[in-house]
């Protein structure tokens, strides 16, 4: 419940940080942080321009992107605290669901018939694809580590111990964080800021998009980053912190990493297309790292 | 020509409701029935049943599509229709037999009954001299796989004795199991499609008409899967290597088949690309829970067994849903060609909403039936990353990546046939023609989905219902079933919940934008000015940035003239690409060139005069007397 309420809390302010540090690091004062709300807000009222191209995809898709990532967040835990839904293994219905909204957005993406839009859809299935694994093998590291499947347990028995977990929990973070990135379609893969539809990946998608939906696919992404920013704080909450210290913590964490993403897209370059690949194939080798390391730790890998 | 086929329907709905009529009792009270005729003694154990089912289903599903699908066909003459019906009705009856017989001789009689009477299913548009090239291939590819089949016969009588499976347990606790399993998996393996005997899929499922290229995808390869069980069943003591050794294969046919399957043009041709893949998965999850059960982890083992049988149901249908919407759109447009579909969604929406909904379940993606099968696999390759040594957590660890890698590439494959094929714009007049199909060639296909949608609300009873065959596998399974049955009951609750709330979204949505000014328009200008829908990305281009990726293992042949220095002003270009399968390119067709390069020397002895042929007698005369004489013989 926790989660929830932290989650919608910081996808109001989420992008309003991103954009408050991007613009102070570029020596502007920048909007207001609840300037993306209002936009928002606008879209929601405005009405709408279709293709004719398109069909019922189209009208369709932003609905169930926006859904997956609602329950995607259903399901995340917040410390000891448990998330409205859980089963066994549900870190797979986690990454599924993300997939889900990714699938829907890419045949929507096509639907427009637009060229541009093709290429768009072609990248954000490639690099979706790619960043998966990262996850898959960060989520079965920690099972191994806690000896649990769900997201609920993983984070409730998560306590890190010694000096090499707090550096595995540190990989871990960092892979986390870029997949952050890679999933919201952000620097070094993608530069919301671009304004070539040839360089872009996610802005080319939602092209043909306006009014309700195209509010609803903003607020998807401020939705999803804050999602993955309460899965980044859940690493940084110590046990034995009473419940409104945790609440501190999570919140500072998440200013953080706004703050962060905000940094690194002021003094980061995007990568050359051909280079994103490789790019995310790093993040799968940290993965590994992780995961190999937490063979160590539960000396199953005696060296 | 219709009539006769629907006599046949009639005559496959008798034997499957009498057979179903045995097998559900059997399903229900796990006891094995069985009866003999002559030598021969069929008996319906578990598996047996749970394979009968499956049969049953895809088979009359195919039927009933092959009604209406041959509806254009009637040209054919009596004769015609009178084979491909009673090839149909023999394919039914000897797959249903193929299960219920218990020794390797009546074993290989079905199974030749099933290969030939598909091999006369494949050549019903035998007028195509590529369809006739390829329905030999696949007879002849056949006959290899039967070659081994009937090498394992004479291995195993000639160690124990006898013909009958029962021996296989003999003969594996006494000699190296190997030596038995080895040929047993070549040659249930190649009619499984697995790597790399898979060579025969992709040509012959797009040359067959789409309702036996459904059954033959969604139910002949499964019979594959089947022998490799059943050997497996004889199996005992630790077989962790065997284990690992189906995983390897089943992990490299499933990456290879479906890197293939995002290069293909043909949408049949993915579509059967797509068949290889599953089995690589089924290949997985057999292999991991042989893994479990000899390293005597019940979680594993369970989990393996379940994600089996449940994803071999769940691909019959959504392979059989998927064949059949191609079909239909092959009726509609008569051309399979990605590149020249398009904007059929405006055209045949009913078709191409069931293909989504089809393509949604073999990409594994929730809401659909496929994603429970696929979350079992994830399941054990993760209760197997936790529960073992560091040996068995890496190899698990292999079977993760590769699950999330099959997945991925899955969604790249699946939404290029649908965005290229289907939405946007026709890009040729074939597809701006289209009309949706009747009604009753739609009518399979969404019963097919009605299933799969009942599977994937209450998978908690699909798997009670073969709880069973689960314990001929693992006997101890119940403790893990009964743990199991939770989570899965949370999983469809999850799959109804999720469409409901995404309904709700969308109810939401329109009472907001009520008032709101809704204008259709063209699309985005800059990039698609509609001087030619041809101007839409292509299918080649979709794949090509995954080709650039991995392009030692899908290889792209391109022909074309280079622009030279002279080239001042612009004229008409052409270029082509072609697809190979690099491993039927490096490994199936060399050898097969080289015997037949032999067979062509050997020829000059084949003179056709009459004067030689009495000379090789004559000859062969002589060194008969000759070695007679010296005593050799």
């Amino acid at each position: 419940m926790i989660s929830l309420a932290l989650i919608l809390l910081s996808s109001v302010f989420f992008v309003g940080i991103v954009n408050r540090t991007k613009s102070m690091a570029s020596g502007r004062i920048g909007p207001g942080l609840t300037q993306h709300l209002k936009d928002i807000a606008r879209l929601l009222k405005k009405g709408s321009v279709t293709s004719t191209s398109s069909s019922f995809i189209f009208q369709l898709a932003p609905s169930i992107s926006f859904v997956t990532v609602v329950v995607a967040c259903l399901f995340l835990p917040f410390g000891d605290q448990p998330s409205i839904l859980s089963f066994q293994y549900d870190v797979v219905v986690f990454a599924y669901l993300l997939a889900l909204g990714r699938f829907c957005m890419v045949i929507m993406a096509m639907d427009t018939a637009s060229p541009f839009e093709g290429m768009g859809a072609n990248r954000e299935a490639l690099y979706g694809m790619l960043v998966e694994p990262a996850f898959f093998i960060l989520a079965g590291s920690f099972a191994v580590l806690t000896g649990h499947t769900s997201l609920n347990e993983i984070f409730r028995d998560m306590h890190l111990g010694s000096g090499v977990s707090y550096l595995m929990a540190a990989f871990a973070v960092y892979v986390f964080l870029q997949i952050a990135m890679v999933e919201n379609s952000r620097l070094p893969v993608d530069d919301p800021k671009t304004h070539l539809e040839l360089t872009m990946v996610h802005e080319v998608i939602i092209l043909d998009n306006s009014g309700f939906d195209l509010g609803m696919i903003l607020a998807t992404i401020s939705l999803r980053f804050a999602m993955f920013g309460v899965l980044i704080a859940n690493f940084a909450l110590p046990p034995m912190v009473p419940l409104w210290g945790k609440i501190l913590i999570a919140i500072g964490v998440m200013a953080l990493f706004a703050v962060v993403v905000g940094l690194l897209e002021s003094f980061r370059a995007r990568n050359r297309m051909k280079r994103n690949p490789q790019f995310i194939f790093t993040l799968t080798s940290i993965a590994i790292l992780v995961f190999f390391t937490v063979l160590i730790i539960t000396n199953k890998l005696v060296l | 020509m219709r009539i006769t086929f629907i006599l046949a329907t009639l005559i496959s709905a008798a034997m499957a409701a009498l057979t179903v009529a045995w097998s559900v009792p059997v399903l229900v009270s796990g006891q094995a029935a069985s009866f003999a005729y002559g030598p021969a003694v069929f008996s319906i154990d578990p598996l047996t049943a749970f394979m009968v089912v499956l049969i049953n289903i895809g088979v009359l599903l195919g039927m009933l599509y092959g009604i209406s699908y041959l509806k254009p066909y009637a040209s054919k003459s009596f004769m015609e229709a009178l084979v491909h019906a009673l090839a149909m009705v023999a394919l039914h009856g000897s797959m249903l037999a193929v299960t219920m017989v218990r020794d390797m001789v009546s074993l290989l009689i079905m199974w030749e009954i099933m290969s030939m009477s598909s091999f006369l299913l494949v050549l019903f548009e035998g007028e195509k001299a590529r369809t006739r090239r390829v329905a030999l291939s696949y007879f002849i590819q056949m006959h290899v796989g039967a070659f081994f089949l009937l090498l394992a016969t004479m291995i195993l009588a000639g160690k124990t004795g006898s013909y009958t499976f029962d021996a296989m347990g003999d003969f594996y606790a006494h000699s190296p199991s190997w030596m038995l399993f080895l040929p047993l998996f070549l040659g249930f393996g190649m009619k499984a499609g697995f790597l790399p005997l898979h060579t025969w899929l992709p040509h012959a499922h797009p040359a067959a008409p789409s309702h036996v290229s459904g059954i033959m995808s969604g139910v002949m390869i499964k019979l594959g899967i089947y022998g490799i069980l059943r050997t497996i069943l004889y199996l005992s003591g630790d077989q962790s290597m065997l284990g690992v050794a189906i995983l390897t294969v089943g992990i490299v046919t499933g990456l290879y088949a479906i890197l293939q399957a995002i290069v293909r043009n043909d949408l049949k041709r993915l579509l059967a690309y797509s068949s290889v893949e599953n089995i690589g998965l089924l290949g997985i999850s057999i292999g991991m829970a042989v893994l479990g059960t000899s390293i005597h982890n019940n979680v594993i083992a369970t989990l393996g067994w379940t994600a089996t049988l449940l994803h071999m149901v769940h691909h019959m249908l959504f392979k059989v849903v998927l064949f059949q919407s191609a079909g239909n759109i092959y009726a509609a447009t008569h051309t399979r060609n990605l590149n020249e579909l398009g904007g059929l969604m405006k055209r045949m929406p009913n078709t191409v909403t069931v293909f989504i909904l089809g393509a949604l379940a073999i990409c594994g993606l929730p809401p659909m039936n496929g994603f429970v099968s696929e979350f079992l696999m994830y399941a054990a390759s993760i209760e197997g990353m936790k529960n073992s040594g560091a040996y068995f957590s890496i190899v698990n660890f292999f079977v993760l990546i590769t699950l999330c890698l099959i997945g991925g590439l899955a969604i790249i494959a699946f939404t290029k046939a649908i965005g290229v094929g289907m939405l946007g714009e026709p890009r040729t007049d074939h597809a701006r023609d289209a009309v949706e199909r009747p009604w009753f060639m739609r009518l399979p296909q969404q019963i097919a989905i009605g299933m799969m949608i009942v599977m994937a609300v209450l998978p908690q009873y699909m798997v009670a219902a073969m709880s069973a065959v689960i314990r001929t596998f693992i006997p101890q399974c119940d403790a893990v079933l009964a743990s199991l049955a939770p989570t899965l009951t949370s999983l469809g609750i999850f799959n109804a919940s999720l469409v409901g709330a995404v309904g709700l979204v969308l109810l939401l949505r329109n009472i907001a934008t009520r008032a709101a000014m809704k204008r259709m328009g063209p699309t985005w200008g800059c990039g698609f000015t509609a001087a030619d829908a041809r101007l839409q990305y292509t299918s080649t281009t979709y794949a090509d940035s995954t080709v650039q990726l991995i392009s030692p293992v899908v290889r792209v042949h391109a022909r074309m003239h280079a622009f030279s220095p002279a080239d001042v002003f612009p004229h008409a270009r052409a270029y082509h690409t072609d697809v190979v399968d690099v491993i039927e390119e490096t490994m199936i067709e060399p050898p097969i060139a080289g015997i037949a390069l032999l067979l062509r020397r050997l020829a000059v002895f084949h003179t056709g005069s009459m004067r030689t042929y009495i000379l090789y007698a004559f000859v062969f005369i002589i060194a008969i007397a000759v070695v007679t004489i010296m005593g050799v013989i």
